[in-house]
């Protein structure tokens, strides 16, 4: 069930008359639960037994690690969950690229080995519901959290359908404590405005770039450079528009019943560095990464070789994270080595004291332009397209002609003009501090005629066929 | 420590976590009126502006005005369809010269297979005798279904479909042909991305005569130049196919449609011949051989049918790119078109 379909809508209504109607916070809970188990279960039912184990799994393990006396005992504890959630998503989600690559192995010694081929289906959203289930007991390992005692809670917690299948990857921390009271309904305009922000940048912008982006990199080989420099522009901005719109409208969904998410979005693309970069882009994963992968390995404690090793294993299983593939291993090993490098030069440090406008547009341009270089990698699942396209990104052939390129069916100008409609939303949003949070000021008519004029974008720019969202198949 | 907090872990969201909101704002939910009030004048004025903003496909309107005679010109005698293959084959002037006392307009358009080609049939009226329908080999083995994108510009051009249609057209898109107005707004939207797309390439490939798309009721072709000898290779290895084709087998549905198109013409008293488009020989995973066996498998087939098949008639210096005939090219099918025209018109 996609949020910007007429399904999800009537499916909202009706859950928001039903929550209306209720009377006590548990009742609220029960409706909550079963409304997120159907919208997972329109994907495909078998698979809410997987988040039924999860959290079956995690709620009896969190209270065992808990009252365990014996750090030891904690310790056995923990790993079972760990394997439990690990298992689940490596099988799921990993079992094709191990078995892939140990043929490859196996090929290269000459032998053939005789496998039966099993399909596994991907259930959508495991990558998130598993990490988010994992941080809950390791913080009671840590002893930073107690586990919550009602099951119920738990469980709206793990499937809680707004960021259920795509994120925001949410604490425990973040979000049992708003199920002690009742949650209100409430339709303030910035919730409204956020939800419109969502399905504006996901229709309107995320879904008309994918026509384009599709069509390059399907078959770079035969474009210019320029033609390539615009894909891959549309893709970051595509893949930027499709998830935050996501992010945008899971957080205002759930504000309108009454619940607060976290930023998971800070405007990346004006981001300078690349530690900057990464407390801007997909901030509940790169903070999960931090505080359960980057500081257990040691973090920066153990001297600067050290430090590079644990910044590159994060980013390469950050990457490996968005799927089975090892053009992700490429994207967070490009995202590794800048990271180190900028480390090594204390670059960071170094724009600080200069203070100068010159050397931070440099760096921004810097940063940017090996963004887009990391997200040909991101995209280009095919490692001899990936080369090609990244080839004709970096040695530029001045071919400027728009001779055979099928202009018309290509889309090349109303690409040029999505793009800039977005830098110009983009950057007016940051001046204003938020669309949502501007607008929401604005008087009753004022408000009201631009609403008008976005209704008749939104009718005109709204692509003619239904895409899902990317970050669904991670 | 309160239950639930994590030590060195600020909460990442704003306000208060345990305070739920107390009023519903419902008063806000009226924005949503202006929002779609919005959409629903962006449904009305579409028409009006698919017929103001710059499309690639405003030649079906020049085609359906031309057959109606609602265009500013006289009814011809005789037609030309089929794709932009067609458009850069046929000179109907100089066609026209060496027929004699003949009207015959070039009325092919971009990507107008025969599914599409078929819409105009019904509009067939006095004076026209002749229609020429030009087809692709790759359509004569598996015949494409009609665009419905094709269907909705017919629809906002004021087509109003003949039920004679229904023996032509693949049950889906004889569906779509007759769906509701709003249907057809609706599914249309992406008319805006279409003018910019359109409008814009018409600034930048001055290299191209996109005039005559609107225009032209002759020799329609917008490719006149060749490409440079770079891209015309790229071209071709784009479009070779990856296997040599050795065997054909004609599509099935495509053949009965042919021949029911073919009975329907005759019992108007038009004479239907069907052209087999010319292949760039440079596509060499589509073997000269193959001229034959198409010639094998229509007659077969179709015994009544009347074709001139041009599969191998052009060399590869006869082309701008992959499939247009260059202007040399176009010359050489329209006088052999003249020729196979005059003796089966005798």
């Amino acid at each position: 069930m996609l949020f910007h379909t007429t399904t999800f809508l009537f499916f909202f209504l009706i859950l928001l008359a039903i929550l209306l109607l209720l009377k006590s916070n548990k009742q609220n809970k029960v409706v909550y639960l079963v409304a997120s188990y159907i919208f997972y279960m329109a994907w495909n039912p078998a698979f809410i037994l997987l988040i039924l184990a999860s959290t079956v799994v995690d709620f009896y393990f969190g209270k065992k690690v808990f009252v365990s006396k014996s750090r030891a005992s904690k310790k056995r504890y923990l790993i079972f969950s760990v394997i439990f959630n690990l298992g689940l998503l490596g099988f799921f989600k990993y079992f094709h690229f191990f078995e892939q690559n140990l043929l490859f192995i196996f090929r290269l010694f000459g032998y053939e080995p005789n496998w039966v081929d099993i399909n596994i289906i991907l259930p959508v959203g495991i990558s998130f519901y598993t990490f988010q289930t994992m941080s809950y007991t390791i913080d009671i390992y840590r002893g930073k959290l107690k586990p919550v005692s009602s099951f119920l809670d738990f469980a709206v917690f793990v499937s809680f359908f707004p960021q259920l299948v795509a994120g925001p990857i949410i604490r425990a921390s973040d979000f049992l404590p708003q199920l002690k009271t009742k949650r209100k309904i409430q339709f303030k305009r910035e919730y409204l405005l956020l939800i419109l922000k969502g399905l504006f940048k996901k229709a309107v912008i995320a879904d008309q770039l994918g026509v384009f982006v599709d069509a390059v990199y399907a078959n770079p080989a035969p474009y210019p450079s320029s033609i390539i420099w615009l894909a891959t522009i549309a893709f970051s901005i595509q893949i930027y528009s499709d998830f935050s719109g996501y992010t945008d409208m899971a957080i205002g969904i759930a504000n309108i019943l009454g619940f607060k998410f976290p930023l998971n979005f800070n405007k990346p693309y004006f981001a300078k560095t690349p530690s900057d970069f990464w407390r801007r882009w997909h901030i509940s994963l790169s903070s999960w990464l931090r505080d359960y992968l980057y500081i257990p390995l040691g973090g920066n404690r153990g001297g600067t070789l050290l430090t590079y090793r644990n910044l590159m294993l994060t980013m390469l299983i950050g990457g490996l994270w968005h799927g089975p593939s090892w053009n992700f291993v490429v994207w967070g090993f490009l995202h590794g080595i800048i990271l180190i490098a900028f480390r090594y030069f204390n670059i960071d440090k170094f724009l600080k004291e200069k203070k100068s406008a010159l050397w931070t547009w440099a760096s921004w341009l810097f940063m940017q332009i090996w963004v887009l270089i990391t997200w040909i990698a991101f995209r280009q699942t095919n490692f001899q397209d990936m080369i090609v396209t990244m080839k004709k990104f970096v040695l530029f052939d001045f071919d400027f002609s728009l001779q055979n390129i099928g202009l018309g069916r290509l889309g090349v100008f109303s690409t040029i003009f999505i793009v800039a409609l977005f830098w110009f939303l983009h950057v007016y949003s940051y001046k204003v501090g938020g669309i949502e949070n501007s607008w929401k000021n604005w008087p009753m008519l004022k408000l009201a005629i631009v609403l008008f004029g976005v209704g008749v974008i939104l009718f005109f720019l709204w692509p003619t066929r239904e895409v899902p969202f990317i970050y669904f198949q991670f | 420590m309160d239950k639930f907090e994590v030590k060195g872990h600020k909460p990442n969201v704003v306000g208060d976590l345990k305070v739920s909101p107390k009023e519903l704002d419902l008063k806000n939910l009226i924005l949503i009126i202006p929002l779609l009030l919005g959409v629903l004048v962006s449904i009305l004025m579409l028409p009006e502006l698919h017929r103001k903003l710059p499309s690639d496909f405003k030649r079906t309107k020049l085609i359906l005005e031309v057959l109606s005679g609602d265009a500013d010109v006289a009814k011809p005698d005789a037609v030309i369809l089929g794709s932009s293959i067609a458009m850069a084959s046929v000179d109907t002037k100089l066609l026209a010269d060496s027929i004699g006392d003949m009207l015959i307009y070039n009325l092919a358009s971009t990507g107008q297979e025969f599914s599409e080609s078929v819409l105009f049939y019904p509009k067939f009226n006095h004076p026209l005798k002749v229609v020429v329908q030009f087809v692709s080999f790759d359509e004569l083995l598996k015949a494409p279904r009609l665009s419905h994108q094709k269907i909705r510009h017919f629809r906002l051009f004021g087509y109003e479909p003949d039920t004679v249609l229904k023996s032509f057209l693949l049950k889906d898109d004889w569906e779509y042909l007759f769906c509701p107005d709003w249907k057809i707004r609706v599914d249309s939207r992406g008319i805006l991305i279409d003018a910019i797309n359109s409008s814009m390439r018409q600034f930048f490939r001055k290299d191209l005569n996109l005039a005559a798309l609107t225009t032209e009721l002759y020799y329609p072709t917008p490719y006149t130049v060749r490409l440079p000898e770079a891209k015309y290779s790229a071209m071709i290895e784009k479009y070779n196919p990856p296997k040599v084709l050795n065997d054909i087998e004609l599509d099935s549905n495509f053949v009965a449609r042919l021949k029911k198109v073919n009975e329907y013409l005759n019992e108007k008293n038009i004479k239907f011949f069907l052209v087999i488009n010319p292949v760039n020989p440079s596509l060499t995973n589509y073997p000269r051989r193959l001229s034959k066996k198409i010639e094998l498998a229509l007659k077969a087939q179709l015994p009544d049918l009347k074709f001139f098949n041009y599969y191998d008639l052009l060399e590869d210096e006869n082309f701008i790119d992959y499939c247009h005939p260059a202007p040399s090219g176009a010359k050489i099918i329209t006088i052999r078109l003249a020729n196979d025209l005059k003796n089966e018109l005798k």
